[in-house]
């Protein structure tokens, strides 16, 4: 137990504070809101995708 | 007691189920609903769960013969009103207020409605447990995060596994393939060039050969045309010489002279005559090799180099599977100009940026099961302690502890560190667990809900546990609504209370 509290892979991941609380807001508002939280997902990884490619 | 510090609700039902107008009052501590089967005890319940959750739908709200309804609520000094209306395509539309302390995990947590499965919760196995703490700890939200990122995730591994992608992997077989079609047509095009020259040599040589046969076939013929001459001169002489004799004396030394002169002659004629035949045999044969040999110049003109048709042939064939094989590289390398997705783009780069995007679904999803694992667990052990708790200060004869294991399996031990197994309990025992659980349930994740309710629970229950157990409630829970049958003639619910 004490070992997963320790651990945190957030900073390793960019956006993910901001996506978490988008998507958890989101889900408070609506729990089956599947669709748009795929939509929200697929934005913040294509946003990934086209960062990490004009950095490489 | 927190209970008694707080003031009377009451709730007023208007066209609601088999409810006209109903107007009840609760008060802190025990409220028991007293009413006969089907006279509205359960319509009660839901009426009032919607002020505070959602779960039930209004169309199982509204009267089936009304148009409108109404609930409404006096708690705190304020009214809370909820009304319904069925539209003219049969629709029934909620409109209005909530109550400040509304939860939509309220009912799950704190009514305990037969209809909400509150046995089956205990009997139905991990993965119940598992949707109910999930539910009620918010775990469904990162479970659905989790969910929906896997799912983009097999999307995304869909679409490279598509015929675009394959024929992508394939390239660098489809690039070999070209380079071996580049050789094999650079090796043929060389075979052709070294058949041409080869065929060009071997005509030279016959034309030399015809050149040096036709020099020899000059030489010998003027030789042969010298002989001729020799022999006319030689017959010319020997004529000379017979006229001559002629006029000579036969017996004389002169006439003897003359015929040694013409047997010479006549010697001459036959070996140049010999050597005219053995010529004449020569230059024929000379002429013969001659016609021969350009008979064979003319055939060999005429055919060509040998095998040439069929390298040229094979040499066609080869730049035709060029042409295809750059055509299929060109398709492997670039989405098509009228592809409805990736139009004209290179599939190298699409196909790094899915795999980007995989990438950073992967560590999403990773994340999200991590607070996932975390927030369950947490919710699994607060809840235990909980279950816990109310079985010691219950002190309920035979059990010793129930608890909900790693897998969301529930142990049920009895005295003496008996695991049970959950369908051999009695269905006493098993409404005593379920309601506890949800004691539980509601004191880890809505401690602060006000209400408890049971509902219609205590056909097959043992009176003595099923009130020592709602005292048990009365005592941690503000108001605590028990609906009970009876025989009484009353229509209408009537509500009994105790402090």
């Amino acid at each position: 137990m004490s070992n997963i509290r320790d651990r945190d892979s957030s900073h390793a991941i960019p956006y993910i504070k901001e996506l978490e609380r988008i998507a958890l807001n989101l889900l408070r508002k609506n729990p089956n809101n599947k669709e748009k939280l795929k939509e929200i997902l697929e934005d913040y990884a294509s946003r990934y995708a086209r960062e990490y490619n004009i950095r490489a | 007691m927190q209970a008694d510090t707080r003031e009377n609700i009451i709730l007023e039902l208007e066209n609601i189920g088999c409810l006209k107008r109903l107007r009840i009052e609760f008060k802190p501590g025990l409220n028991i609903i007293k009413a006969p089967n089907a006279s509205g005890k359960t319509t009660l319940i839901r009426g009032f769960s919607c002020m505070f959750s959602n779960r039930i739908p209004p169309s199982h709200l509204l009267a089936l013969d009304e148009l409108n309804g109404r609930i409404r609520v006096h708690y705190n000094g304020r009214i809370y009103e909820k009304t319904l209306r069925r539209t003219p395509s049969g629709q029934v539309i909620a409109h209005g207020d909530m109550l400040p302390f509304a939860d939509p995990r309220a009912f799950d947590a704190c009514v305990a409605l037969a209809e909400t499965g509150v046995v089956h919760r205990i009997t139905g196995g991990s993965s119940v447990f598992r949707k109910y703490l999930e539910e009620l700890s918010y775990g469904n939200y990162y479970s659905a995060v989790i969910n929906a990122s896997q799912e983009l995730i097999n999307e995304y591994s869909r679409k490279l596994a598509g015929p675009s992608f394959k024929n992508f992997e394939e390239l660098p077989l489809l690039l070999t393939e070209l380079t071996d079609l580049h050789i094999r047509r650079d090796q043929t095009q060389q075979e052709i060039e070294k058949s041409k020259s080869g065929h060009e040599a071997e005509l030279q040589g016959i034309r030399e050969e015809i050149e040096k046969k036709s020099s020899s076939l000059s030489k010998e013929e003027a030789y042969l045309s010298q002989l001729t001459r020799s022999l006319s001169l030689e017959k010319e002489r020997e004529e000379q010489l017979q006229e001559l004799l002629k006029l000579t004396d036969g017996s004389s030394e002169i006439a003897a002279n003359i015929r040694r002169g013409i047997k010479s002659s006549r010697e001459n004629q036959e070996r140049i005559e010999t050597e005219i035949k053995t010529q004449t045999q020569l230059v024929e044969t000379l002429k013969r090799d001659l016609k021969t040999l350009r008979d064979s110049l003319k055939k060999k003109e005429a055919e060509g180099p040998h095998g040439l048709e069929d390298l040229e042939r094979r040499l066609e064939n080869i730049k035709k599977m060029i042409v295809l094989k750059e055509e299929e590289i060109q398709r492997a390398e670039r989405f098509p100009p009228d592809d409805a997705e990736y139009p004209g783009k290179l599939v190298v780069d699409v196909r790094s940026e899915i795999l980007r995007k995989i990438e950073w679904l992967d560590k999403v999803t990773g994340y999200f099961q991590e607070k996932y694992m975390r927030r369950m667990t947490n919710a699994r052990h607060r809840f235990n302690s909980n279950v816990t708790k109310a079985f010691q200060n219950l002190g309920l004869k035979g059990f010793e502890n129930v608890f909900l294991d790693q897998d969301f399996m529930l142990h049920v031990m009895r005295e003496g560190s008996i695991q049970q197994p959950v369908e051999t309990l009695s269905a006493s025992e098993k409404l005593t667990i379920s309601i506890i659980l949800m004691l539980a349930a509601k004191e880890t994740f809505l401690p602060n809900f006000p209400f408890f309710i049971v509902d219609e629970l205590t056909l097959s229950y043992d009176p003595e546990r099923f009130w020592r157990i709602m005292n048990y409630i009365k005592r941690r829970v503000p108001y605590v609504i028990v609906t009970s049958l009876t025989s009484s003639l009353t229509d209408k619910p009537e509500v009994i209370h105790k402090p």
